[in-house]
């Protein structure tokens, strides 16, 4: 009878447990459902890459939960890959904003509709003349309005 | 040793477990003397015991004092525990490590704010700030390339100003 007391401790354990490792590893990957996640997942820490990744606090008063960009340079292969991500992350958006040049996108903005009803999700690219990739991911309850604002206003978050 | 004499020994408690074992053998077989026939269902007997596993001085023990049988009982459940928990050490560490790699640690997992330049991971929180804001700067493309909707009426009006300027030019200079 002990024993069996002891199995179950044993399972309730694991139990406990695994979640919690698994959580773990769920914090890491954001936005997980979308697919420009392996852009980050695959370039964050290459070279001539730079990714930023914000939180918390110190977002709270632009109405955004997180926050999260890769500029990354001189790599025609990233560009290929984040045009494709980005095509298939196209279909869950709300709202659409693209810019072709030559058959491929040089400039996006995608509205994603997020987990929660007032949780608004965004995702903007830019490839520049020099080829210079920008991705930017933002979360949050702001809405287009809002993010234009920030957008546009030439000040530090 | 001769059988009886054996027999002798093992009712005054003498004989060893060997000697035991040797009687339980012997009236097993189908070589009993008829006048020692009547050993032979005892033994039987304790031979059926053994077989059914039960441990005669056990259940004295039992009857004699409960105490001791139950803290060998829990001797025994400690070892399990032991067993068990040294399992679920192992395991939480496979675990541990499996997952580990699967998914690499984060150099900035500590961190909610960071900047990862080249691979090397920055907390520096006006780095992150700088980094975070040359990024939104950069896709923050004219208007009218993100919201042509908006913008499409704004770029009328100028279009419709600059007609307008140049109809009131061709007035000036007509006066």
């Amino acid at each position: 009878m002990k024993q069996i007391k002891y199995t179950l401790l044993v399972w309730l354990a694991a139990l406990i447990l695994f979640p919690a490792g698994a959580g773990a590893t769920e914090t890491a990957v954001m936005q997980k459902d979308l697919k420009i996640q392996d852009v980050f997942q695959r370039y964050g820490r290459k070279k001539n890459v730079t990714m930023v990744e914000l939180s918390n606090e110190m977002l709270e008063t632009y109405g955004m939960t997180r926050y999260k960009s890769i500029t990354i340079k001189n790599d025609p292969e990233a560009l290929n890959f984040t045009r494709q991500c980005l095509e298939a992350d196209q279909k869950g958006a709300r709202k659409i904003k693209e810019v072709t040049d030559d058959g491929g996108v040089i400039s996006a903005y995608y509205q994603l509709p997020g987990k929660e009803a007032d949780i608004n999700r965004f995702v903007l690219f830019k490839v520049n003349a020099k080829g210079v990739i920008t991705l930017v991911y933002i979360e949050g309850d702001l809405d287009s309005d809002d993010l234009i604002t920030i957008l546009f206003t030439k000040k530090d978050l | 040793m001769n059988i009886e004499e054996l027999l002798d020994r093992y009712f005054e408690g003498e004989t060893s477990a060997d000697e035991e074992r040797e009687l339980r053998r012997f009236f097993a077989s189908d070589h009993v003397p008829d006048h020692l026939s009547a050993y032979r269902l005892m033994f039987a007997y304790f031979d059926e015991e053994i077989a059914e596993g039960k441990d005669k001085a056990e259940e004295i023990w039992s009857e004699i004092a409960p105490g001791v049988i139950q803290e060998r009982h829990f001797r025994l459940s400690r070892r399990s525990v032991v067993y068990i928990l040294s399992t679920v050490a192992a395991c939480v560490l496979a675990f541990l490590g499996i997952s580990q790699l699967l998914y690499p640690a984060d150099p900035c997992f500590c961190s909610d704010n960071y900047v990862v330049i080249n691979g090397r991971c920055y907390t520096d929180i006006h780095k992150v700030r700088s980094s975070a804001f040359e990024a939104l700067h950069e896709v923050a493309t004219p208007a009218d390339e993100y919201f042509p909707e908006e913008d499409s009426d704004a770029a009328d009006r100028r279009l419709i100003d600059n007609q307008l300027k140049e109809l009131g030019s061709i007035f000036s200079d007509d006066e």
